[in-house]
């Protein structure tokens, strides 16, 4: 029996067939892939301004109103830090306040407020939201809640003294408190890059009820 | 000829690859792949469970603390369950702790488990038992003097304007209801042609005095008791700064809780407030011929006065049209509060400290205490039957309970927060074997 095997013509022409056959479905793939990776990014980011979000309610909600010197502001104002005691105990003569602490804003280290990615992470001006404990003092203490915070919420062009994006802030930052009268909302927008360099912006919104 | 199966033998024999060896190594790492992921899903989903068990538990904790509050108000000692015998919750296991801190204040701590969340609130609370400040159209500390030819009696705002309700005749003269009453702490004194249509009760060991023509339609015993004065408490709100109508403008200050420095309304402005509001300032200016336009349809609206309040000719207190004339003035300064002549003052006026003065007259719809209440004579005084309904106690909107502190603790035992099983695992219980909240008090 004579044996044959495939000719080199014949090798081409299957492997072009089959690349022709596999086109559609690759381009498929790549297209869902990005979606999917695009939407991992969003999701994710989506999740961690809610949990810092939720800590940041935790803590804020048990503030003293009376302590908090940023709250005098109204509707249509904003503070992107927030200084606050909370109650740790109960005595005859009232609530015993606990140490000093403070919410707020920061730049991410090396980053400079310029409109330019000085940290070569391809944000721009992004910051990180810091909780300090008793801010100031011998027990400062701070912890990072989330970083990747925004400039400034997407559709906001900081520093026109405008409204842009609607919201009734003007010129507010990714990380914003609106104060009014015993309730408060905090406003966090977080940037971040899918894998294919595409930039995702995460806005989560919540409003407090101080107890105290 | 034996050339096929020689030729089947040796092939068997010659057939080699390493196919299946590649097939089952990709087999192995797919599943290996498939493992983590799966292992990493599954702890992502736990978390995020996790995550969604404690801020359920956060919430019947909230939802069975303020079960312990409805006990403490109802007089109960506010525990709902116990560790070992909680209440079902919302497919959760609840129970509050009250140990009393002294007789009006309570320490409570609600407990909650659900699922593999725990969270656990305290809070102190206070009742607070303030008396009903606007029962009477005239309450005063000092002796009550009712001037000569001074008429009361009472409408109801909720009900349409006085005009429409004066549809009665007493001597001569039309009046809508008789419970216009007046209290004092003191004597009541009714000078020459004064007319209550309405009780005139005076302190205990009091007496009523009636001058020629002087009459009261209600009773006129003494009180048991004195009423309390109970001082203006200024509630702590955030000034958002002074407060400024400008001549002839307007302005709106919405449903809420505001704090302002001065609020100032100039001459012919007019300020619009939005009830339910409760609007705290420093001192209250109403100028010449200025309006203060209360929409109390959505809710009363109560002004807390630290300082001053200050009215000019003209100025007056309006309801919008379909509106009851529910306001009140909570004024914790000692100064007087002076009704220039001509004034239409509406609304309840609250200020132990001061005297409230009705210089010529001027007529009144509402309720007004004070430490002295004087009048011109010919004033006429129409008390305002709802007002009582909105005010039945000084503060927190009629609720007898004060939340002094509230916070978050850690959940006790402290063994539940190491157990993350179920929570009725956790806890040793039956869900089916629990009582409602309602039903475990004081268990």
């Amino acid at each position: 029996m004579r044996r044959r095997g495939w000719s080199l013509v014949e090798l081409l022409i299957a492997v072009t067939l089959v690349a022709l056959a596999l086109a559609v479905p690759l381009q498929l793939l790549d297209t869902s892939s990005r979606s999917y990776l695009t939407g991992a990014t969003a999701a994710e980011l989506e999740n961690r301004a809610r949990s810092a979000v939720d800590r940041m309610a935790e803590l804020l909600q048990a503030a003293s109103l009376a302590s908090i010197p940023q709250a005098g502001g109204g509707p249509g104002t904003w503070v992107s830090s927030v200084d606050f005691e909370r109650p740790e105990g109960w005595t005859a003569a009232g609530p015993t306040l606990g140490p000093p602490e403070r919410l707020e804003l920061r730049l991410d280290p090396g980053e400079l407020a310029n409109g330019a990615d000085d940290d070569g992470d391809r944000l721009v001006d992004e910051g990180r939201i810091v909780w300090i404990l008793d801010p100031g003092g011998v027990d400062e203490r701070t912890v990072v809640l989330c970083g990747q915070v925004r400039a400034s919420p997407l559709g906001e062009i900081p520093g026109n003294a405008v409204d842009d994006d609607g919201d009734g802030l003007i010129d507010d930052p990714g990380f914003a408190v609106v104060f009014d009268g015993d309730r408060l909302t905090v406003r966090l927008t977080l940037e971040g890059l899918a894998p294919d360099g595409t930039a995702v912006t995460r806005t989560v919104r919540r409003t407090i009820a101080l107890r105290n | 000829m034996q050339t096929s199966r020689s030729h089947v033998r040796r092939d068997a024999g010659r057939r080699t690859g390493s196919v299946l060896v590649f097939a089952l190594m990709a087999i192995l790492v797919m599943t290996v792949v498939v493992t983590l992921l799966t292992q990493l899903s599954r702890g992502q989903d736990a978390a995020v469970s996790g995550r969604i068990d404690d801020s359920r538990a956060f919430h019947l904790a909230e939802a069975a603390l303020s079960e312990g509050m409805t006990a403490v108000r109802a007089g109960a000692t506010g525990n709902v369950g116990r560790p070992d015998a909680p209440a079902y919750l919302g497919r959760g296991a609840v129970w509050v702790t009250a140990t009393p801190v002294d007789a009006e204040t309570t320490r409570l701590v609600a407990t909650a488990a659900v699922g593999s969340g725990r969270a656990a609130l305290e809070a102190v609370v206070e009742i607070v038992e303030h008396e009903p400040l606007f029962t009477a159209v005239l309450n005063s500390r000092e002796q009550l003097t009712l001037n000569s030819s001074v008429r009361i009696d009472s409408y109801d705002s909720t009900l349409g304007t006085y005009a429409s309700q004066a549809v009665n005749v007493h001597d001569g003269a039309a009046y809508a209801n008789a419970g216009g009453d007046v209290t004092s702490n003191a004597g009541i004194v009714l000078n020459s042609g004064a007319t209550v249509l309405g009780d005139a009760i005076p302190g205990p060991g009091y007496s009523v005095a009636f001058n020629t023509g002087s009459y009261v339609s209600g009773a006129t015993a003494p009180s048991p008791t004195s009423f309390a004065f109970d001082p203006v408490d200024v509630p702590v709100v955030p000034s958002t700064g002074p407060l400024t109508v400008p001549q002839g403008g307007t302005h709106t200050v919405p449903p809420g809780t505001w704090g302002f420095d001065d609020l100032d309304i100039e001459r012919n402005g007019t300020l619009t407030v939005v009830g339910p509001a409760v609007v705290v300032v420093d001192s209250f200016t109403g100028g010449k011929d200025g309006r203060l336009a209360i929409d109390a349809s959505g809710g009363p609206v109560t002004f807390v006065v630290a300082g001053t309040y200050t009215v000019l000719n003209g100025f007056e207190n309006v309801p919008v049209a379909d509106s009851p004339m529910a306001v009140a003035f909570l004024i914790a300064a000692a100064q007087d509060i002076v009704f220039p002549s001509g004034a239409k003052v509406r609304g309840g006026y609250y200020a132990p400290d001061a005297n409230i003065v009705f210089t010529s007259a001027n007529e009144a719809w509402g309720s007004f205490g004070g430490n002295r209440v004087d009048m011109s004579s010919s004033m006429q005084f129409h008390y305002d039957e709802s007002l009582s309904d909105y005010w039945a106690n000084q503060e927190n909107g009629g609720d007898p309970l004060d939340v002094l502190m509230w916070r978050e603790v850690a959940v006790e035992p402290a063994i539940l927060l190491r157990d993350r099983r179920d929570a009725f695992a956790a806890l040793g219980v039956a869900a089916e074997d629990l009582p409602a909240p309602a039903d475990a008090w004081d268990l």
